[in-house]
């Protein structure tokens, strides 16, 4: 559980409580610019852009903007998603949150929740739900939360002029408050594309190409949107090649550490009479090659001493418990890798103080980053990439110092990457380290939103001097 | 952990295993079970209770304890109900009356039993399999608080995943399950010791092992199948596919096995063969390579024929009749082997001629048929009213053209049209036997496996195969392919003039005899393979301390 203590000062100045029950709209104000931050997947919500969403919402408000937040409701999160309340304590005090309810049907498998005519006829009713749950947003699972958002999002543009829109996907549907605002009131909006939806960041392929609803709809958003945001340039570069016409309001926007979690820099190697500490911290997907890098390791094992007497530590939960991932890891305990589960954020600092080396398992895909590199940069241990060579993460860790690539996944090569990481945690010198953490301090996650937010405000301060 | 599976079936093999197995249960979960109908064993299930129809009045309902209540058991409990003064309704059991009715028994409990209500509350989930029975735990919701309700062992996985992240730091992950015995097969001492692996479609990789087996000097094969087939071909070892993909002393072990044991490895369909997950065969040939051993690539025939390139050359292409997603998949997936096997700086095998307009530098390795197993005594077209079958074993057998023009047929009374579905493979010998005439396909354009088989039975074959894979096949047998040419538009013509010239339909099918055990009995497969088995350094004969792997 996170104390106080460990928590920025900024980061706390008002309780739970003060904005839980803030649905309805924000009163109207005048003065600063209102931003409108529209994400579904904000704190209690753990999972992928929760931390995003937080820095940017913070970011937003240091550069001189009201901001509302519109999201989900916590029962939403409490019983669908991966859920932590003790991230709420990062909300950046001074922002509102609205609210809205959001149901999963195909998540919700208390029977308890259902309708007599769910229970009376499971399948069939899923099967009439899928037929229609695009109708209003083509989006799976998402789409019909659109109405609701878009309504918020009016009564809160009515009490409280809007200025700006940023919605944060996925899910997708997220833009559709900026779309509809930008449509009815000519409101510029933001597209913060962390991840992509037209392109499957894991095979380079295109998708949604059955559903051409969604290339109008993107289309349309990508045409009107004020800024359009990727996590790395691969992901851009594939959207510039694909709607040229916003091509020079595509930014690459990283994801980076977060300071209130700042690992502490690790300037001191392994004792050499010690056995060495890796460590993995992440979520483990189904596509993690988590099964390859645990082979890897019993072959490394058997051939080098040094690794022989070491440990893996894997923290972090496995969402699919049927995943191959999930299978692998209990039986992995023999051959030294230890799988832990869940870390709270704010004991990851101590995970990695205990290690020497840190293991970046990653799934395959020229358009795969990883929030997680910024912070493992940020200790100044050495890094060994398991993950495709191409994959975008070796852009970001090319020029760090103590950084290990594995040539390629194979047994012999994860093997040859571990040997290689376990000679560069003995020898790696006080200079090399201190360069390492250096490096990985250029990665704050709000130093880096901070710019793009004034940019923001700058322009709303533009479009409201050429209103007046 | 308590968990209670309730069911409606009368019939439920397996069930305790499938929600311990997808619901990742842990080894000491307690797994009871309550039924409408009374099994005749306990199943598995440490407890069963019944909502006995046999004592089901309208309500209400009671709970009669199991695990297997014997009939004077059963009756010591009517004399209980009838001392407490409740009506009793005779158990009919006649198939089709009680349609439904478990349902309503289920639900009437879930309603009015009190001691069912209690049941229930000392358990952490209830959890159903079965649809009929979700209408009883909706009821049963209104009664019992705290107690999950789940429909579908997985996602009872996922109830019990989010609950253990909330309340623990410890992994959330399937249980262990217990090192299996490590046994692997391996080939006969030879100093060539050929490994196909992993798909075996249609048996193949079984027959071209057999092949060397029989037919090629000092050398030995087997082949591996990673996953269960739907239909089971012969197969020298074979692997489900959680033990594939998930065991991971297996894993080491028969990557072990393989790189000790064999000299020459075929990898089929670019497929994986040492349990990986993601991606493709490639990182696997990678490490053959490495480990000094011989690698070959074949291609089976979905995984290199490109559907753009196949449909802009073949105008009967089956592609109109496949999902945009999947031809998507198909697209991609085959672009990138045909790239793979355009770069390997090896032999590429293809399974039939037409995939050598994919692979043009590949070898045509013949299936493999087994003459004897698909011989038949009955000669085609006698009968007056010929017997034509066809087997649409997958989309793009063009099934979708073929299917509507012999159901008209067989309407008309001009043929008896027998579609083969859900037979198993072996008793596809007989069937072929018995018919006169087989339709093959109208998508690829090439010929496979089964029209080999149809073939050897002596049957008559119409397909569609292009001029290249004729003119291909006569270059390299110097035979014609014995098969008679149709399309979707030309179906029925074909047809009616084989039953027109059946003394021409009979040698057709005489000739087609002859050319499979010309070209597909094995001995010019054998003969494909030592050509490659030749040129290739052998090894040591297989040590006999393999045959048992310890990892």
């Amino acid at each position: 559980m996170l104390s106080e203590q460990t928590l920025p000062s900024r980061l706390l100045r008002r309780s739970r409580r003060d904005y839980s029950s803030s649905v309805s709209a924000p009163r109207r104000s005048s003065g600063a610019p209102h931003a409108l931050y529209v994400a579904w997947g904000f704190p209690p919500f753990r999972g992928g852009g929760a931390y995003r969403s937080l820095a940017t919402t913070l970011a937003l408000l240091e550069a001189g903007f009201r901001v509302t937040v519109l999201t989900a409701d916590r029962e939403a999160h409490h019983r669908f998603s991966d859920h932590d309340d003790s991230l709420e304590e990062f909300i950046p005090a001074g922002l509102e949150v609205v609210r809205v309810p959001f149901t999963w049907p195909t998540r919700d498998f208390d029977i308890r929740h259902w309708t007599r005519e769910r229970a009376e006829d499971p399948k069939g009713w899923l099967e009439r739900y899928k037929a229609h749950e695009t109708d209003d947003f083509p989006e799976r699972h998402f789409g019909p939360w659109r109405p609701a958002i878009v309504e918020a999002a009016e009564r809160i543009h009515q009490a409280s002029p809007v200025d700006l829109v940023i919605g944060s996907a996925n899910p997708n549907v997220d833009f559709a408050v900026g779309d509809h605002l930008h449509t009815r009131y000519g409101v510029p909006h933001v597209m913060d594309h962390r991840d992509a939806w037209r392109l499957d960041v894991y095979t380079g392929t295109e998708v949604g190409a059955d559903d051409p609803r969604i290339a109008a709809f993107e289309g349309r958003a990508m045409a009107s949107a004020t800024e359009i945001w990727f996590v790395n340039e691969p992901i851009r570069a594939w959207h510039q090649e694909m709607y040229p016409v916003a091509a020079d309001r595509m930014f690459v926007v990283e994801n980076g550490f977060d300071d209130a979690v700042r690992p502490r820099p690790q300037l001191e190697g392994p004792l050499p009479e010690s056995s060495l500490r890796f460590a993995y911290v992440g979520t483990i997907g189904d596509r993690v090659p988590m099964a390859e890098l645990v082979e890897g390791w019993v072959q490394a094992t058997r051939r080098c001493e040094d690794l022989a007497r070491a440990r893996a530590d894997i923290w972090g939960p496995v969402p699919n418990v049927n995943s191959v991932p999930a299978v692998i890891l209990p039986q992995a305990h023999r051959y030294g890798v230890h799988h832990h589960g869940s870390v709270p954020k704010a004991a990851v600092a101590d995970v990695y103080d205990r290690a020497d080396v840190l293991l970046l398992v990653l799934a395959a895909g020229r358009y795969v980053t990883s929030g997680k590199v910024y912070e493992y940069m940020a200790t100044g241990l050495p890094i060994l990439s398991v993950h495709e060579p191409s994959n975008a993460a070796s852009d970001v860790l090319r020029d760090y110092p103590l950084w290990v690539p594995v040539s390629d996944l194979t047994v012999d090569g994860i093997a040859a990457g571990l040997e290689a990481a376990a000679r560069l945690a003995r020898s790696a010198s006080p200079e090399q380290r201190h360069a390492a953490v250096e490096f990985g301090a250029g990665f704050e996650r709000l130093a880096q939103l901070r710019p793009v937010a004034r940019r923001l405000r700058a322009g709303v301060a533009v479009r409201q001097e050429d209103a007046s | 952990m308590k968990v209670l599976v309730v069911t409606t079936r009368k019939k439920f093999p397996g069930l305790r295993d499938r929600v311990r197995g997808r619901g990742a249960l842990p080894p000491d979960a307690v797994i009871d079970l309550l039924t409408v109908y009374a099994p005749a064993s306990r199943q598995g299930f440490r407890r069963v209770y019944c909502v006995e129809p046999s004592v089901a009045p309208r309500r209400p309902l009671t709970v009669v304890f199991g695990p297997k209540p014997s009939r004077q058991g059963l009756h010591q409990r009517y004399d209980d109900l009838l001392r407490r003064g409740r009506r009793l309704m005779p158990f009919v059991p006649v198939p089709g009356v009680l349609r439904g009715e478990p349902t309503r028994y289920l639900a009437t409990a879930c309603e009015s039993s009190t001691d069912l209500h209690a049941l229930v509350r000392e358990y952490d989930y209830v959890v159903t399999t079965d649809p009929e029975a979700c209408l009883g735990l909706w009821t049963l919701g209104r009664h019992v608080r705290d107690v999950p309700l789940v429909f579908g062992a997985r996602n009872l996985a996922v109830l019990v995943g989010r609950s253990q992240r909330k309340t623990a730091t410890a992994p959330v992950v399937a249980p262990p399950r217990p090192a299996p015995e490590l046994r692997f097969p391996t080939p006969a001492p030879a100093s060539r010791r050929l490994l196909i692996a992993p798909a075996n479609y249609a048996g193949q990789g079984n027959a071209w092992a057999e092949a060397v087996n029989r037919f090629v000097p000092d050398a030995s094969a087997m082949n591996f199948r990673a996953g269960s087939l739907k239909n089971p071909f012969p197969t020298h070892y074979e692997v489900d596919t959680r033990t594939f993909k998930g065991d991971l002393a297996w894993r080491l072990g028969w990557r072990d096995h393989v790189l000790r044991t064999f000299t020459h490895v075929i990898v089929e369909a670019n497929r994986p063969l040492f349990g990986e997950i993601t991606g493709t065969g490639e990182r696997n040939v990678q490490e053959l390579l490495a480990a000094g051993k011989q690698v070959a690539l074949l291609s089976h025939g979905t995984d290199s024929r490109i559907p753009s390139v196949h449909a802009a050359r073949e105008r009967w292409h089956p592609y109109d009749a496949i999902e945009p997603r999947q031809l998507a998949r198909m697209e991609a997936v085959s672009s990138a082997n045909v790239a793979f096997y355009h770069a390997f700086d090896g032999p590429v095998f293809v399974s039939t001629p037409g995939l050598l307009e994919f692979t043009e530098d590949a070898i045509w390795l013949p299936l493999v048929i087994d003459i004897d197993t698909w011989f038949s005594g009955v000669h085609p077209m006698e009968r007056e009213i010929p017997v034509v079958a066809h087997v649409p074993s997958g989309p793009q057998k063009g099934s979708h053209h073929i299917d509507p023009v012999l159901t008209s047929m067989a309407r008309r009374g001009l043929i008896d049209y027998r579609r083969v579905e859900g037979v198993p493979f072996a008793e596809m010998p007989h069937l072929y036997g018995t018919a006169d005439i087989m339709v093959e396909q109208f998508g690829i354009a090439d010929y496979s496996a089964a029209a080999c088989e149809a073939m050897a039975s002596g049957r008559v074959v119409v397909s569609r195969v292009a001029d290249g894979v004729r003119r291909r096949v006569l270059e390299e047998t110097g035979l014609e392919l014995p098969i008679v040419e149709a399309n979707p538009e030309t179906l029925e013509e074909v047809i009616l003039g084989l039953v027109a010239d059946r003394e021409h339909a009979q040698r057709v099918g005489a000739r087609g005899r002859e050319f499979v055990r010309a070209v597909h009995d094995g001995r010019r497969s054998a003969a494909v393979l030592e050509a490659w088995l030749d040129v290739s350094p052998s090894a040591p004969s297989t040590p006999s301390d393999q045959i048992k792997v310890t990892p």
